[in-house]
């Protein structure tokens, strides 16, 4: 894949060309990357390759030094986290952001609740909450009376999804979302991307453990040193190949 | 669990939905208060002939209802992380500055509405300084509170001002319906609270703002604006309290509201709403407030010396602090 | 008369001795003194001179022996926690309890005038006879004894519309401690100060009326002592005056008169002691006496640790005073007249450990 190359008709999102530098760290250099809807990507790379850049850029948290950033063709300005957000990008951040001492429904609507004059629709509220956990066969959480912060990580972690889906995101990126789970939740954690990709969403997953997201993702992408080492597709590929890119920035070395 | 994702959509769950459940310890957190104030009203029935008359339960009533004003405006506040304790300052200028204006000669609904504004700019005040400036509520509302008594102070020149007229305040001692005035107050204040925190958006906002401020943020809520609101809700209330507190006495002193801190934020620990922002209700900190009111009118009746009151004062204190540090360290496992 | 009810209400410490002497009027003050001896149904001087003991009570009303069935009363205390207010506690319950009636009382805590009506409401269930209760700010408490039909009888300060008074005069109490002021100073000032120029010093609150009457009557009596001062000053000890007050405006005083000779009359003990302590500070012990109004437990333990600086303490009394708070109450609830005294007591080194030796 290079650089010149003219952004895939299908593609939800496409990032050609992106350089962003931190005073002299060069933290991302001429990335360029798309994105299909219903596909799960994941963003690997050691510590300090620039995931965690690449993903502020797609947020809004920082503007790029070079580029261009294109949401259904159409090329986006992101002056702030709201404009990402209004494009379609929304960001899973590790925090989670989710109110622990209220229940799902209100994390869910949390700053766009239905209302009848200055009263919260509670009714509607939990109705709706009900309807996109069923959506992401997340039907066994509780949509109201439990506060999230008695839930597991993992299904904290499901909270924070399912509001990116009530916000009407069509890319949801997650960042590092099973780095404080077991294995079993972090594997409900991947079944819920498959939800996402399965109702349409781009998913890109960041992720330091190739383990977890091996079995889960379509596509691979690999950033060393800031560059974008390469691109595979799962069934292109094999662990070896990707784990030689992480560490290498090269495969077959 | 795995069964549950793959489940076919629009089946219902097989079992109810398993919800977290509250553990007991927890639950004895939760429903003790309740327990305390009935344990109490029951051991003082059996102690006191007089406890349990209708005319001594109004009087608690009575008794209670600036405190209790004044707690629900904390409680808000506290709900969205903020400790607001300027409130006993805000007492002592609305109730100093009713009395020296109309000393002055000074129309009364003006003396009333110049107290009203004094009382709301402590609330601007406090919020400029925590929102603003950066600075932790609890700092914020001291200095503004001990500048504040200051003021009263100078403005009625250290002393107590009486009412010229008590008459025009002697609503506040009326009773209608048998039920004196500034409990009906405190019950259409505690009404109004609970309907604003758990039927209104800005309510559904506060407690967001107190759970997690960032998220808030985040999601589109004005955080700062809300900070505002509840703390002009806080002074607003303890304005009110004060008008009270003047009708009730007939004079302003700058003392008054001193002495409140202790009761006023020892019922709202005792509601145990912590101080962390995001719980609570008005309603469990009218239970808190009604321990207190009945605990002070129950040991007076029994004649108790009052140094034991304010052992017993301080040992309910302790045990509500006791409370929400079982509830901190449990939360933080 | 001037109404004032001024009393910044926060200092506890300074109004402890304060708040018993409001203004020197009372609607009773020409009632008889009850005699000495007695006729048989009411008590005599000498039974309660019996009954009190050290704490030494001039009667303010023969109480009759037999008084009405469950005649009750009630005392709003405006802080237990005060020693001068716990001994009138004492004072009030040991008359009580001499007398057979019964009192009910309140404690407002730490000066929480705020919610004296509140704590009225609490005691009313009892029904008593008369309530008393010392408060700058008594008018809700008026309008709602009225209502109940209770007597309130204010203590220690007026109440305007109250159905009594009782409390200590200012102005005799004043001028009680500049005699014994002059009485201290008048040898010095033949012999020691002779040289010096002598200046009175009054050392009140210029806020509150009440103390700068009782300390510009100190004047009056130092000079009706025989003692003429070559000049009187009164410092202000500002908003409260406590120890730190006393100890801030005395050495202020003493640096700017460092060559003469001082006489005090001290609104408290607090302040006076405060007086004291700059005094010992400054090295100036052969230049300064002092005497205090109050005689509570912090003045009383000055005489432990000073040099002869304190030459006495008029003795305000807080037991007694308590004891003829019920006597002036019996005397409202029955409908007859009481006298309120003048102060005549002072405690000096020789008598303090006799007339207090629980000290
Ligand atoms: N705000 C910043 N200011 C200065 N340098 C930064 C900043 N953010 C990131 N960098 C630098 O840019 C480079 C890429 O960092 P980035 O956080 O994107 O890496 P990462 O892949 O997310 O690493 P990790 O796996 O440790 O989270 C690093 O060298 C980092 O130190
Ligand atoms: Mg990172």
């Amino acid at each position: 894949m290079t650089t010149d190359q003219a952004p895939a008709l299908e593609s939800l999102l496409s990032v050609r060309g992106i350089s962003k530098a931190f005073g002299h760290i060069q933290a991302l250099t001429d990335v360029s990357l798309d994105i299909a809807p219903g596909e799960v990507l994941a963003l690997l790379g050691d510590n300090g390759a620039g995931k965690s850049t690449l993903i502020k850029i797609l947020s809004g948290l920082y503007a790029t030094d070079s580029g261009e950033i294109r949401m259904r063709g159409v090329p986006q300005r992101f002056q702030s986290p709201a404009d990402a957000k209004a494009a379609g990008i929304a960001t899973v951040y590790q925090d989670l952001a989710l109110v622990d001492t209220r229940d799902v429904a209100a994390n869910l609507f949390l700053g766009r609740e239905y209302t009848r004059g200055p009263f919260i629709d509670v009714k509607r509220n939990v109705a709706e909450s009900r309807r996109v956990l069923e959506q992401l066969k997340l039907g066994h959480l509780p949509a109201s009376g439990v506060p999230v912060g008695v839930m597991s990580g993992g299904q904290r972690q499901a909270v924070a999804v399912a509001r990116t889906v009530v916000s009407g995101a069509e890319l949801i990126i997650m960042d590092e979302p099973t780095a404080a789970l077991g294995v079993s939740e972090s594997a409900k954690v991947m079944a819920l991307a498959h939800e996402l990709r399965d109702s349409g969403c781009a998913v890109i997953i960041i992720s330091h453990n190739l383990q977890q997201v091996w079995d889960f993702a379509d596509r691979f992408a690999v950033l060393h040193l800031g560059r974008l080492a390469g691109v595979r597709r799962r069934s292109e590929s094999t662990v070896e190949e990707i784990v030689q890119l992480i560490v290498y920035g090269a495969a077959g070395a | 669990m795995t069964a549950t994702i793959v489940a076919q959509p629009g089946t219902p769950p097989a079992s109810p939905p398993p919800k977290p459940k509250a553990d007991p310890v927890d639950r004895i957190l939760d429903v003790g208060i309740y327990i305390a104030l009935a344990a109490l009203v029951l051991v003082f029935s059996v102690a006191s002939p007089y406890f349990l008359t209708v005319g001594n339960l109004l009087n608690i009533g009575q008794a209670v209802a600036q405190t209790g004003i004044l707690a629900a405006g904390v409680t808000i506040a506290l709900i969205a992380g903020q400790l607001d304790i300027s409130f006993g300052s805000v007492i002592a200028i609305t109730a100093v500055l009713i009395a020296v204006l109309t000393s002055a000669g000074v129309p009364v609904a003006v003396a009333v509405l110049a107290a009203v504004v004094a009382g709301l700019l402590v609330g601007v005040l406090n919020g400029v300084l925590i929102v603003h400036l950066n600075i932790s509520s609890i700092i914020s509302t001291l200095a503004v509170g001990t500048a504040v008594t200051g003021g009263a102070y100078l403005v009625a020149s250290g002393q107590v001002v009486p009412l010229p007229d008590p008459t025009v305040f002697s609503w506040v001692n009326a009773r209608i319906l048998g039920l004196p005035v500034p409990m009906l107050i405190a019950i259409a204040v505690y009404v109004a609270g609970w309907i604003l925190l758990s039927k209104t958006k800005l309510g559904a906002h506060i407690y967001a703002v107190g759970g997690n401020s960032s998220a808030a943020l985040r999601a589109g809520i004005p955080v700062k604006r809300i900070y505002f609101t509840v703390l002009l809700i806080s002074s607003g209330l303890a304005v009110l309290a004060g008008v009270i507190v003047l009708g009730r006495t007939g004079a302003g002193d700058p003392s008054y509201g001193a002495a409140d801190m202790f009761t006023v934020l020892g019922a709202v620990l005792l509601s145990g709403i912590g101080l962390g922002g995001g719980t609570g209700s008005v309603q469990r900190t009218l239970i808190g407030v009604l321990i207190i009111g009945v605990l002070a009118n129950g040991l007076v009746l029994l004649g108790v010396q009052s140094y034991y009151q304010q052992l017993l004062n301080g040992a309910v204190l302790v045990l509500a602090v006791v409370m929400e540090a079982i509830r901190r360290k449990r939360r933080s496992r | 008369m001037k109404h004032f009810s001024g009393l910044s209400s926060a200092l506890a410490v300074s109004a402890t001795v304060l708040l018993l002497a409001g203004c020197a009027t009372a609607a009773n003050s020409s009632a008889e003194p009850p005699a000495a001896g007695g006729s048989g149904d009411r008590y005599t001087q000498d039974d309660v001179t019996t009954a009190t003991g050290i704490h030494d009570v001039t009667s303010v009303f023969s109480v009759p022996k037999s008084l009405p069935e469950d005649l009750n009363l009630a005392y709003i205390n405006p802080s237990l926690g005060t020693p001068f207010f716990k001994s009138m506690s004492d004072g009030y319950k040991a008359a009580a309890e001499f007398y057979g009636v019964d009192i009910h009382e309140a404690d407002l805590g730490n000066f929480n005038f705020a919610d004296a009506v509140n704590k009225y409401d609490t005691i009313s269930v009892f029904q008593p006879e008369v309530v008393g209760i010392l408060t700058p700010s008594g008018a809700g408490l008026v309008d709602r004894t009225r209502a109940d039909g209770v007597k309130l009888l204010a203590s220690g300060i007026p109440i305007e519309g109250a159905d009594g008074f009782i409390g200590t005069p200012e102005r005799e109490t004043g001028m009680l401690a500049g005699s014994v002021l002059a009485e201290g100073v008048a040898p010095l000032v033949d012999d020691e100060w002779a040289d010096q120029e002598v200046v009175f010093v009054g050392l009140g609150q210029a806020a509150i009326p009440t103390t700068m009457e009782r300390v510009e009557s100190g004047l009056e009596g130092f000079e009706a002592g025989g003692v003429e001062p070559d000049s009187a000053e009164f410092p202000d000890l500002g908003k409260s005056a406590t120890v730190a007050d006393g100890v801030r405006v005395m050495a202020d005083f003493l640096t700017a008169h460092p060559e003469q000779a001082i006489a005090v009359v001290a609104m408290n003990d607090q302040a006076g002691v405060g007086a004291l302590q700059a005094v010992q500070a400054a090295g100036r012990q052969d230049d300064v006496r002092i005497v205090t109004i109050g005689a509570d437990e912090v003045g009383r333990a000055a005489f432990k640790s000073d040099d002869g600086i304190i030459l006495g303490e008029v003795d305000l009394n807080p037991w007694g005073a308590g004891w003829r708070w019920v006597e002036a109450a019996l005397a409202l609830a029955l409908d007859e007249e009481f006298v309120i005294p003048a102060p005549e007591r002072v405690i000096t080194r020789d008598n303090v450990d006799e007339l207090y030796p629980e000290d």
